[in-house]
């Protein structure tokens, strides 16, 4: 693993040449000091293994939140043609269309900080979470299906929240191209329980309020004030994309022998993406990405109410708007130059998000001017970003960026190194208010199981593949 | 809480992974390695000990070849538990070919009160997966998305 070649070209830009079965260049976006962690695990041979695949575009990517994941590393980023490349499950991932969604307020430190616990008390009873957490929505299987089809326009139709949302959420909340015949009897029970759910792992809704400004005039077109309390969402398809994927990964394997496709890691089997199989997968896989989003609608509703009802004020008084949502783990049809030439291409980001930059008619009109906002959580204790998407994105890494922090210690070395320690009382120090599900939650979401989320930043900002606008600083934070 | 650790070598031990966990199982014979995976996968969910026998259920799982089958086993059984609340404190493997298992397991129904619940598994992956005989009986790795 550790013989794998890696040349630094220019500030935080790494490439790996294209050697052996590799069919393209790999790249990596970190600092000098981000890649002694990186080269200790197995991402880069992933991303050497990503490389292999037909029709790959440019180059195989990671972002500096770069891990070891199954298949993709987490952090990767790969296009295919449409005609000679292929769509991968192993590309996107089980948690189909997991995604982060950030929610500005009327609200400041000062208003929310005194009722901080009562907030997080709230949310925690509106917002069903843990292992297996089952929602209070009983969708019938029409309903699922409508799901399915509409995504967060579901939602909406349904109550939950404004048709005004949907203008912030990456492609509008809702795929074309989802088709419910190609989902499995399993996945709709696993799905049908599960919408309004939180779920488990590194899910959260977390509190937080604006602690730095770097770039006051994208600030201001985001709608974010110093001490303004915004919330995060984070949250996928639940059982229902695990499901999709497993399904999809068997049908895969089988595709793969059949189209003569050489496979570096079962987990990258695919199909091309002109084929039956691969078709039916793109189907189904929308659907998956339209029950998170969804997913993330209903929650927000839910956010809302428990913040009106937590402090006794108006909706209005509340003020809880969409700032931006956008999904990490998806593959998706977008229109990119590739040298020189303006193509639709199949892009995956697998633990990366997308990061168009100023004047793409894709960015919602009222930041066009500054490119799409890109939401970058860190771990619980410390902070997250905003940052905006640059031009560079669009012409280097098929406008994507990175997408958190990225695990450092693995769950067994997070459990050792929080043994003896009394982790609610240590961020409650650092006055951030915590409640869990789960203890073992609590236990292996530790922050310094996570990079630190400034050095992926930086990194992205030093690549120029994002531009900093805001810090995040959390106070209060529900996981599952 | 549950140290995760090498409770019992012989059957199975945890594997580093950094976003996730893996297993690393052992069997004499086949159908043990299959039913030792079980214990080691249900570990990851939840405190094995602390699930009773309480009802016996009978699943079948068919797949192309013993890799595949390995995954869809797990699969199957994180299934049960995500749908249908069941726990497993045991199976018996009854019949095994390269393309079909057939197995008992003897279980509860999830309590929350009973059962500590220790992570949420997505799926049994393919990543890194191996399934082969050595001299001394069967071995298996297994990564999980957690």
């Amino acid at each position: 693993m550790n013989e794998i070649k890696i040349t630094k070209i220019e500030n935080c830009i790494w490439e790996i040449p294209k050697t052996g079965k590799m069919r393209v260049p790999g790249r990596v976006y970190a600092s000098d000091q981000m890649m002694d962690d990186i080269r200790a695990d197995q991402s880069l041979q992933q991303v050497v293994n990503v490389a292999q695949l037909p029709g790959i575009l440019l180059r195989s990517m990671a972002m500096p939140d770069i891990h070891w994941g199954y298949g993709f590393p987490i952090g990767g980023v790969a296009a295919f043609d449409l005609k000679t490349g292929i769509i991968s499950p192993g590309g996107v991932g089980y948690d189909i269309n997991c995604g982060v969604r950030l929610m500005r307020t009327n609200l400041f430190r000062k208003d929310v900080e005194p009722k901080v616990k009562e907030i997080v008390a709230s949310l925690f009873q509106h917002i069903p979470s843990g292992v297996g957490s089952k929602g209070v929505l009983k969708l019938s299987s029409q309903d699922e299906r409508s799901v399915l089809c509409k995504g967060a326009r579901w939602a909406v139709e349904n109550g939950y929240g404004d048709e005004a949302d949907l203008e912030y959420i990456e492609e509008n909340g809702q795929m074309p191209h989802a088709d419910p015949a190609t989902i499995s009897q399993e996945a709709l029970k696993r799905g049908s329980p599960q919408l309004g759910t939180l779920g488990s792992g590194n899910h959260f809704v977390e509190i937080d309020f604006v602690e730095e400004i770097y770039d006051d005039k994208a600030a201001r077109v985001f709608g974010l004030a110093k001490d303004q309390i915004v919330i995060i969402v984070h949250t996928g398809s639940r059982g229902f994309g695990h499901q999709v994927c497993d399904d999809y990964i068997r049908k895969m394997l089988q595709a793969s022998q059949k189209y003569g496709i050489e496979l570096p890691d079962k987990q990258l089997c695919c199909a091309p993406f002109d084929s039956p199989e691969g078709q039916e997968y793109f189907a189904a896989m929308n659907c998956a990405i339209n029950y998170a989003f969804a997913n993330r609608q209903v929650i927000s509703h839910w956010v809302r109410e428990a913040f009106v009802n937590a402090l006794n004020i108006s909706p209005k008084e509340a003020g809880v708007e969409l700032v931006y949502e956008l999904a990490h783990n998806i593959a998706k049809l977008e229109t990119h130059t590739v040298n020189g030439k303006e193509m639709q291409v199949i892009v995956h980001r697998k633990g990366a998000t997308r990061a168009f930059g100023p004047g793409h008619p894709q960015v919602p009109a009222a930041y066009r001017e500054v490119g799409q906002p890109v939401l970058i959580p860190g771990d619980m204790g410390r902070y997250s970003y905003v940052l905006a998407g640059t031009k560079k994105a669009m012409q280097e890494t098929f406008g994507s960026s990175c997408h958190g922090a990225g695990r450092r210690l693995s769950r067994r070395q997070a459990i050792k190194s929080a043994k003896g320690r009394a982790i609610h009382r240590e961020l409650a120090d650092r006055g951030i208010y915590a409640m869990a599900a789960s203890r073992a939650t609590m236990i292996e979401e530790i922050p310094e199981a996570y990079k630190d989320v400034s050095d992926v930043v930086e990194a992205v900002a030093g690549a120029g593949i994002g531009k900093m606008v805001v810090k995040l600083h959390p106070i209060g934070v529900i996981k599952g | 809480m549950n140290e995760v650790s090498t409770i019992r070598p012989k059957k199975f031990e945890y594997l580093e992974h950094t976003g996730d966990i893996g297993l690393k199982i052992y069997g004499t014979t086949l159908p043990e390695l299959f039913a030792n995976a079980a214990e080691g996968f249900t570990s990851i969910i939840t405190e094995v000990e602390k699930i009773e026998p309480k009802f016996r259920n009978q699943i079948v799982v068919e797949a192309n070849g013993l890799e595949e089958l390995m995954i869809r086993w797990l699969n199957q059984i994180n299934y049960l538990f995500e749908v249908e609340g069941k726990l497993f404190a045991k199976w018996e493997v009854c019949s095994l070919n390269k393309n079909r298992l057939s197995a008992l397991g003897e279980g509860e129904d999830f309590d929350a009160q009973k059962h500590p619940i220790l992570h949420e598994v997505k799926a049994a992956t393919y990543h890194q997966l191996k399934l082969e005989k050595r001299k001394d009986g069967w071995f298996a790795q297994v990564i999980f998305d957690l």
